[in-house]
């Protein structure tokens, strides 16, 4: 039992340091990205012809309440060549309904629809020439994957852009993404863009007009998780190219490399990781040079869950789809031939993060039991739990340094301590429960539950509003 | 043995310790130090309202602009500087003429240009960004010379932007697509949208390019092409793409 709990903090001790390492390539990245953002304008590469077009894709299912706000967002970014297309997903509500009425959407007679990947039969397309870069899929329910790949057969331009119904892209967001493509366009397969918590902050006309930190706690934990995930991993993941997810709420990729992999795997969650998987495989098996880059200054805001059921079924889903990912490409794990996704990015994601809760779980109770049967001291349970504490407080801190260093989205000396204050909260039961639901989540994988759960919208409008109604007596103070 | 994991463990913690201590204070040196900065900037842009409405007011006027009377704090005047180069974005022709001159007259040109040496690489940069703005012709060979040695990376293109913004000569900005191109990565749409910030005579420059023996100048120009209207040579194109698909296919 000693030998376990030993082993269970050094466990503990090495996944942080190995998080440490990758926190340090964001340090070295960061004042690049910084100077990145800060030193680009887009006022001519908004406006130019040169700019590659690109098809977003928006798989909608149930979204009547968002889905016009995010639309409308969507038509007037600051991009001079796309079009968006909207795919709906059997959707039970009235997502079509709303979106037909709104922009006074008609069937196309004869759509033009590539079968290049397998996807539900599409039912009609609907547009409207007063809105030419606008156009609607209506399908059977097949998941989001399916939809991805409905939007792809349609889709007329050679960069494609997957955005969750439920999220708002700033205006220069995609832009941005795509002067990043043009640096480098012949390698770049994948880029991922940063996504932010918008629950309390004031939204006006499809736009968040004032950044602010969510009142709720479920909304304030995750946010402290975003920072750290986006900034202090992502970065550094993507600066030694072993970036292993483009986040399915805002992604840019390369359609004939998505074509050339099959498309996006439907029937379980996660298929924002598969896709990047498939595509590191593809392009290591094939012998080409590419990079699956992030760019943290294209910026998606959305919704996060505010209610424990619905995040936990999140965060429940997220781990089916990890656990799947994970045991479908095994064979890439400890694999030199994919390089730093064979020798780093598969087994960090295998041992570190499949297994984390397990590992961390089990050496708890290991060291609660061997201090119950007097065999050791209280201190080595307090030195467990200190380890285990601190260590991913240095790395919170350390993602908020990357935040002040760059972006200084939070303009309030408040919102700071918010910040650091729920980044030590978290230690005191969000993290445990994170990991619980992680554990759940193997278990319906297990049991074949590929349920989505539930999953409940609010207006934009609403969300705005109340944000600027708590906004303005705290401005009045 | 149970000890020697215990202190080890214990001085992971101190570690740990010292780096939040350290991280915290950084954390509020910082913030604070931003929030001061938003607030004088705040409160400078404030105070020269009237003068910024004033320059508006005498843009078309023949005397030279002036800077506000009074001495200025390094921050007040970098506020000045933003807005100005600011304008200089959005005008053209003499209007912008008279604001390249002001930035020349306050010393934010000769300013920056000393910035140029500075030890420290972010400060030489955000100093090339800002002489771009301004459009500095005497910057230009000191930029290419440091487009010439920077690596490739996003500030390559943020370099390469000031230079076609401040030329004053064809041969630098084809000094400026030769130091960007050199990596060989295929960027020529991005290399076009640069060279097309030029203030020279781009219809001119881009046949000049479309004679060049150096493939990727000539597919800068083809791409730079696309979409500008009013060029005599435009049927060439067809045969210049033509050419060098064909040497592609055959290579």
């Amino acid at each position: 039992m000693l030998i376990y709990g030993l082993f269970a903090t050094y466990y503990v001790m090495t996944v942080n340091l190995v998080y440490f390492s990758i926190m340090t390539f964001s340090f070295r990245q960061i004042l690049t990205i910084f100077r990145r953002a800060a030193f680009s304008k887009y006022n001519t590469l908004s406006g130019s012809e040169l700019v590659p077009p690109v098809s977003l894709l928006v798989p909608a299912f149930n979204e009547e309440i968002t889905v016009i706000e995010n639309v409308k967002c969507l038509l007037t970014l600051n991009y001079p060549a796309y079009e968006v297309i909207v795919i709906n997903d059997g959707s039970k509500d009235n997502t079509l309904g709303v979106l037909r009425d709104e922009f006074e959407l008609m069937p196309l007679p004869d759509p033009d629809i590539r079968q290049t990947i397998d996807c539900q039969p599409i039912t009609a397309v609907y547009h409207n020439p007063k809105y030419p870069h606008l156009y609607v899929i209506d399908k059977p329910n097949g998941g989001k994957a399916d939809s991805l790949n409905a939007g792809i057969n349609l889709s007329h331009y050679p960069l494609i852009s997957s955005i969750d119904a439920d999220s708002l892209l700033e205006k220069d967001a995609l832009i941005r993404m795509a002067r990043m493509y043009m640096e480098n366009p012949e390698e770049t397969v994948a880029i991922g863009g940063d996504v932010r918590i918008a629950n309390g902050c004031v939204i006006e006309n499809g736009a968040v007009k004032e950044v602010s930190l969510p009142r709720k706690i479920w909304p304030m934990f995750q946010a402290t998780e975003y920072l750290k995930a986006f900034l202090g991993g992502r970065i550094g993941w993507s600066s030694i190219n072993g970036l292993i997810i483009v986040s399915g709420a805002f992604g840019l990729f390369r359609k004939d490399y998505v074509i050339a992999v099959g498309g996006y795997r439907g029937g379980y969650p996660g298929e924002d990781m598969n896709i990047i998987i498939k595509l590191h495989r593809y392009m290591l098996e094939n012998k080409l040079k590419y990079r699956i880059a992030f760019c943290p200054e294209a910026v998606c805001w959305t919704q996060a869950p505010d209610t424990y059921r619905i995040l936990s079924n999140q965060r429940k889903r997220w781990g089916r789809g990890n656990l799947k990912n994970m045991i479908e490409n095994y064979d890439m794990a400890f694999n030199p031939k994919y390089k730093v996704m064979g020798l780093l990015t598969m087994p960090y994601n295998i041992i570190f993060e499949a297994l984390n809760p397990y590992f961390k779980i089990t050496g708890l109770l290991a060291l609660i039991g061997y201090t119950l049967l007097d065999m050791t001291h209280w201190r080595v349970l307090a030195v467990f739990w200190l380890i285990n504490f601190l260590s991913g407080y240095v790395l919170s801190i350390g993602a908020l340094l990357l935040e002040e260093l760059s972006f200084k989205r939070f303009n309030k000396l408040s919102d700071l301590c918010k910040l650091l204050m729920f980044s030590a909260f978290k230690f005191f039961g969000y993290a445990q429960l994170g990991g619980l639901w992680r554990i759940q989540g193997h278990i319906q994988f297990l049991r074949n539950n590929n349920s989505w759960g539930t999953m409940t919208r609010q207006s934009w409008q609403d969300k705005g509003e109340a944000a600027a109604k708590a906004a303005k007596p705290a401005k009045s103070a | 043995m149970a000890g020697q994991h215990l202190g080890l463990a214990i001085a992971f913690i101190y570690v740990c310790l010292g780096l939040i201590g350290i991280g915290m204070l950084l954390l509020f040196y910082m913030k604070i130090r931003y929030l001061r900065i938003q607030r004088k900037t705040k409160e400078y842009l404030r105070k020269h309202q009237d003068y910024f409405l004033f320059l508006q007011a005498h843009l078309g006027d023949a005397e030279e602009l002036p800077l506000p009377p009074g001495k200025l704090g390094d921050l007040e005047r970098r506020v000045i500087q933003q807005r100005v180069t600011e304008w200089i974005e959005q005008f053209k022709g003499d209007l912008q003429q008279k604001l390249i001159a002001l930035c020349y007259n306050a010393g934010f040109v000769r300013e920056d240009l000393k910035l140029l040496d500075s030890l420290f690489y972010g400060r030489r940069i955000a100093a090339a960004y800002r002489l771009g703005g301004m459009r500095a012709a005497e910057a230009v060979p000191r930029l290419l010379e440091m487009l010439k040695h920077q690596k490739y990376s996003p500030l390559s293109i943020v370099l390469a932007r000031s230079i076609a913004k401040s030329a004053e000569q064809e041969q630098q900005l084809r000094d400026m697509l030769i130091h960007l191109l050199r990596h060989g990565k295929p960027i020529h749409h991005l290399a076009a949208d640069i060279l097309m910030e030029t203030r020279l005579d781009a219809s001119r420059l881009l046949l000049q390019l479309l004679k060049e023996d150096h493939e990727d100048l000539v597919k800068v120009a083809l791409a730079a092409m696309r979409g500008q209207e009013g060029l005599e040579e435009a049927p060439a194109l067809g045969r210049f793409a033509f050419a060098l698909d064909r040497r592609e296919t055959t290579a």
